[in-house]
């Protein structure tokens, strides 16, 4: 190991443990102060951004002491923050004084969908006509965009969500229980939208079948075998309406070439 | 068609903030610089507004985290990543820090600091290298803000940087805020570290706000880009800029980022600056 790659360790050991005495060959304390309070308060900030309406509900001081405690124990693995905070909806359902209100962490979670939804790529959308149309339609490679994500909240948090967009302030849960959301991005637009468990279904069977020929076949008789025929046809109807399908091209799938 | 980047050009920060106004006015600044990390998206409206941005203004990408300055090796992703988005926007400069930020795999979001010693530079002048060729360019880089003085350095900032232009062919971007900083808060003899640079790779300067933290002993100045530029770094820069006259300026502003109209401000004082600083021969035929 380089002697470099040693002194690194060090530093950053002093970094995480404000507590200990640091080597001398570190530099000043005082100095040392101020690069782990730009770390610690840098990502802090992000995940402020990441996360406004969970800061809503949190509290200014409680969310920067999880943010805090979050950004110390998991630190990035890359310098784009757009993509921090992945695991935090989960750091937060660990906490013990949240226990008794885990919508915190279902709304947590929505927004972390919401970001990782308009930062992804671009695939074709399949359009509604055009599966209509198409003489053969379990022949189109149909599969789930990459700007969208299914979210299953645990607790019916839709007035709450519409709150905290809408005046930014909390409101009652519902009294639905839990609810899966498919986020979206329609244009410039990202949008998250409550959708039935035959929905839910249908998109997790696509996503999990990939752009295959047959999958959307597949797809409707999973969601058919546990919600019915006619829910299961309403899921489609709701997922392409959403403008979360993508069509890859006509053709045959990699296990169909000989 | 980009526009070139004027000789001496003076340019602003990119904040999404201020994207839809300077769309929406032609050539409000000389360019823009972005901070690369910020974007790195697959997709979506972020990245097709700077595309629109890139065909109206010369432009900078400024990385922060390459970790130029550590031991390891650039990560390969991220510097995949970054060199997608060079190819993309075809910037005007490219520019990183001496500075690290990547270690076993974790990131610290900061610009930590560099013992400077042989080892050290030849690990960093490794590490400048890889990145100058995946880029397929010249990268400036930057001489950091410091907080602490490290009785293991062997070499002194100025002969560091000097051997990194001498090994790697790289340029410098002058970050006279930065100086300014580093040699208060290190009890640094400013005037013998700028004496040693090698100002003819000087390609770029920075100018920014920082603070002064009080509640230590001795007070030291922090690099926050949450204001307007000091006089004293004014004072500097006008002493600095002739020794690089075609190099552009950015103004930084990266914490309570102001409007757009009183940051073309401020990039209008450096143009004034920059102006006042020259012979008076040069003025009256400007």
């Amino acid at each position: 190991m380089s002697a470099l790659a040693d002194w690194q360790r060090r530093f950053v050991a002093a970094l995480r443990d404000p507590g200990a005495e640091a080597d001398a060959d570190l530099g000043q304390a005082a100095g040392l102060d101020v690069y782990r309070n730009n770390v610690r308060q840098s990502l802090t900030e992000a995940l402020a951004i990441a996360f406004p309406h969970t800061r809503v509900l949190l509290g200014e001081r409680y969310f920067a002491a999880a943010a805090g405690d979050y950004a110390r124990d998991h630190p990035p693995g890359d310098p784009r923050l757009a993509s921090y905070g992945t695991g935090f909806a989960d750091f937060l359902d660990d906490l013990p004084p949240l226990a008794d209100h885990r919508y915190v962490s279902d709304i947590c979670r929505l927004e972390r969908a919401r970001l990782d939804v308009s930062h992804a790529a671009e695939t074709p959308l399949l359009e509604a006509e055009r599966l209509a149309a198409h003489p053969d339609p379990e022949s189109l490679r149909v599969t789930t965009r990459a700007a969208t994500s299914l979210v299953a909240c645990r607790h019916d948090v839709e007035e709450l969500w519409r709150h905290l967009e809408r005046d930014g302030v909390a409101a009652p849960l519902g009294e639905r229980g839990g609810m899966a959301w498919l986020v979206v991005r329609r244009g410039a637009r990202v949008e998250p939208l409550p959708v039935s468990p035959a929905s839910a279904e249908l998109y997790r069977a696509l996503e999990a079948a990939g752009p295959r020929n047959q999958a959307l076949g597949m797809a409707l008789s999973i969601s058919a075998d546990a919600h019915g025929q006619a829910a299961a046809g309403e899921a489609l109807g709701t997922l392409l309406g959403a403008g979360s399908l993508a069509m890859i091209e006509d053709g045959r799938d990699e296990e169909d070439t000989p | 068609m980009v526009p070139p980047l004027p000789p001496d050009a003076v340019g602003i920060g990119l904040k999404p903030r201020h994207a839809e106004a300077l769309l929406d006015t032609p050539r409000a600044t000389d360019f823009l610089e972005l901070h690369a990390e910020n974007h790195m998206s697959d997709g979506g409206p972020a990245g097709e507004r700077l595309h629109a941005l890139a065909e109206r203004y010369p432009l900078s990408v400024h990385g922060v985290g390459l970790s130029l300055g550590g031991a390891e090796r650039p990560d390969p992703a991220h510097l995949t990543r970054l060199a997608g988005l060079v190819e993309t926007l075809d910037p005007a400069l490219v520019s990183e820090h001496l500075a690290w930020s990547r270690l076993d795999g974790d990131y610290y979001n900061d610009l930590l600091p560099v013992p400077l010693t042989e080892e050290s530079l030849a690990l960093v002048a490794r590490n400048i290298d890889i990145a100058q060729q995946a880029l397929g360019r010249r990268m400036l880089i930057e001489n950091p803000s410091l907080y602490v003085g490290l009785d293991i350095n062997t070499l002194d900032e100025a002969e560091f940087l000097t051997e990194l232009v001498a090994r790697t062919g790289c340029g410098l971007l002058m970050d006279v805020n930065n100086a300014y900083i580093s040699a208060h808060n290190l009890g640094r003899d400013l005037d013998t570290y700028l004496a040693a640079l090698p100002w003819e790779a000087v390609g770029e300067f920075h100018l920014a706000g920082h603070s002064l933290d009080t509640a230590v002993d001795p007070p030291l100045r922090i690099d926050d880009h949450g204001s307007p530029v000091g006089e004293a770094v004014w004072a500097l820069y006008r002493r600095l800029v002739t020794a690089a006259p075609d190099a552009p300026t950015l103004i930084e502003w990266d914490a309570r980022v102001p409007t757009l109209e009183r940051w073309l401000e401020e990039a209008g004082l450096a143009r004034a600056q920059r102006l006042a600083a020259r012979p008076t021969a040069a003025r009256k035929t400007a």
